[in-house]
């Protein structure tokens, strides 16, 4: 969505317009749904959790204010907070078994397609070995397609930081499929 | 196995060739612009490839169309009442606000003519030196506030205050836990104490609290930090009032006192304890805590009770004070104490939390402006009293 769209949806929403939220809402619930279902292990939770950040979205609206940063920075923020309260409200922070078992953003489910199966499963995998900030900036770069410096705006974190956990964890991710005797050009060459 | 050697170098030549290859460059041409790096690049850029390739993962369609209807609804609930600037005072009690203010106003100026002190300490903040004037002035402002009958709208105020002062506490670096419990305080007392009209102002600081919320993370594993997370779930109930997840109730501790109360008048009272001067919380009890109001439950609709309250409540007191419940005349003010109910996970008694916070240091607030605003303010609301009376 562009800026001047999503600042122009925004204005209407805040004077109570709820087509303009639902536009806001159909443009960002993947992305926030993904975000979450990557740190969290149950489909459902992630769900609840996306409908929760949405509904905070609609409390906080009337004092939201564009500080130059896209809209979905500021949802990002209160999912990043959601699934910190949800460990919290378990007594507890996020362990690697629950990075383990978090659902990998990647399809799995195909009806045809084992190489994309194959594909998935082994990121999957491959995954498990990143730490919280690298699986989130690999989404970001990867899954959701943003820049560098709008992964550093959203993260809050300089771009020479996104660049380095972008760095490691590739790499990482290369080391464990590397490991586990997968061939990415094999599977790359599966997709075409 | 042999680590991999990272260097700023490798995360510049990495993401040069994810960006051209957006572009449209190839992986060879990447990999021909870096022979000597070609070890590591070929399969980091073949990762970011496939990663790119892949179908992301969605939410169906279905459960994206079933929570926009849930969203929409709440949106439609959720828009918030404009507003107001003026609040219709009682004709009985106009004149007599009206009054009141000038007191206030004569009391204000006098103070801060004589001394400036407070003037200044106006805009302090935590850990300036004139920030006790600032706490210490305002406890006068909340102890004028209860006489006029304005308690809800000077905790809305200095809740905002509050977190005003949070975000300077943050923007210095010098954020600290105490920071988080001055606005924990404020801000439950503003919610327990807001009425129809005031419940909207609250919420909205509510609604600017909470994106703030994660950029606190540093405190993310304090007590404070969670206490705030959960009076940041305060969402407006159908019937108009708020409501917010409780804190787990909190197992008695030695300096627990029980106190008895008639589970049908009201589970909330305001307690205003004097101290004697120069006490510091010891295992000597030195402080007197004395309900401000009876029972009476009329300034509490804030809060909605599902569980029938059974008659002993437990009230956790921080200092040393021992409670008496005869309302009595107003002492020499410097602690309050909002108690309210919640709801034990077992479903069993409701107990009494105290936020046992000393007062003094609670209400914060430019009392020269504050003062001036209350001044004018119930000047306006008197006289648009008297005009909304006029035929």
């Amino acid at each position: 969505m562009e800026r001047a769209e999503e600042k122009k949806l925004i204005q209407q929403a805040k004077e109570g317009d709820s087509q303009a939220f639902a536009s806001l809402y159909q443009a960002h619930v993947q992305p926030i749904f993904r975000y979450i279902l990557a740190r969290v292990s149950d489909f459902e939770l992630a769900e609840d959790l996306t409908s929760d950040v949405f509904t905070r979205a609609i409390s906080g609206l009337a004092s939201y204010q564009d500080e130059g940063t896209p809209f979905i920075a500021w949802l990002y923020r209160i999912a990043h907070a959601r699934v910190i309260d949800t460990y919290r409200k378990k007594g507890r922070n996020p362990t690697p078994s629950d990075i383990e078992d978090a659902v990998v953003p990647f399809e799995t489910d195909f009806d045809e397609g084992l190489m994309q199966q194959e594909a998935a499963q082994a990121l999957k995998s491959a995954m498990r070995d990143l730490t919280e900030d690298q699986r989130t900036v690999i989404i970001l770069r990867f899954v959701e397609g943003y820049r560098l410096e709008q992964v550093a705006v959203i993260l809050k974190k300089n771009a020479n930081a996104i660049k380095a956990l972008q760095h490691r964890a590739v790499r990482a991710i290369a080391a464990r499929l590397e490991r586990n005797g997968v061939d990415i050009e094999t599977l790359l060459a599966g997709l075409s | 196995m042999i680590e991999p050697t990272y260097s700023p170098q490798q995360e510049n030549i990495l993401q040069a060739c994810l960006v051209a290859m957006q572009s449209g460059a190839s992986l060879k041409d990447c990999l021909a612009q870096y022979p000597n790096e070609v070890t590591w690049l070929k399969s980091a850029l073949l990762v970011s490839s496939l990663m790119v390739r892949l179908p992301a993962r969605e939410l169906p369609a279905p459960n994206v169309a079933r929570l926009e209807e849930r969203l929409l609804a709440t949106f439609e609930k959720q828009t918030l009442p404009k507003a107001k600037v003026l609040r219709p005072a009682p004709t009985i009690w106009a004149g007599w606000q009206r009054a009141a203010a000038m007191v206030v106003t004569v009391l204000a100026f006098g103070f801060l003519g004589g001394t400036g002190t407070v003037m200044a300490s106006a805009n302090s903040q935590p850990t300036d030196a004139l920030y006790s004037v600032k706490r210490a002035w305002e406890s006068v402002i909340v102890l004028i506030a209860e006489w006029i009958g304005r308690l809800d709208d000077v905790w809305a105020h200095l809740a905002q205050v509050r977190y005003e002062e949070l975000l300077a506490m943050r923007e210095r670096g010098t954020l600290q836990p105490e920071h988080l419990n001055a606005l924990n305080i404020a801000l439950e007392n503003a919610l327990l104490l807001a009425d129809s009209e005031t419940r909207p102002q609250v919420f909205m600081l509510v609604s600017q609290v909470q994106p703030t919320l994660s950029t606190l993370e540093p405190l993310a594993q304090s007590t404070e930090y969670s206490r705030l997370s959960l009076l940041l779930t305060v969402q407006f109930t159908p019937n108009g009032t708020l409501e917010w997840e409780s804190l787990p109730a909190e197992a008695p501790s030695d300096n627990t006192s029980n106190v008895l109360i008639d589970p049908t008048a009201t589970l909330f009272m305001v307690t205003l304890p004097t101290e004697t001067p120069a006490s510091t919380p010891s295992s000597t009890p030195t402080a007197t805590s004395t309900p401000r109001f009876a029972p009476t439950a009329t300034r509490i609709p804030a809060i909605t009770l599902t569980n029938t309250p059974t008659p002993t409540l437990t009230q956790i007191v921080i200092a040393t004070a021992t409670h008496t419940l005869t309302p009595l005349p107003l002492p020499g003010l410097s602690q309050t104490r909002v108690i309210r109910p919640t709801e034990t996970p077992s479903g069993t008694n409701p107990s009494i939390i105290s936020s046992a916070t000393p007062r003094p240091g609670d209400s914060q607030e430019s009392p020269f402006i504050r003062l001036t605003f209350e001044a004018v303010y119930m000047t306006q609301t008197a006289e648009a009293q008297a005009t909304e009376e006029t035929p």
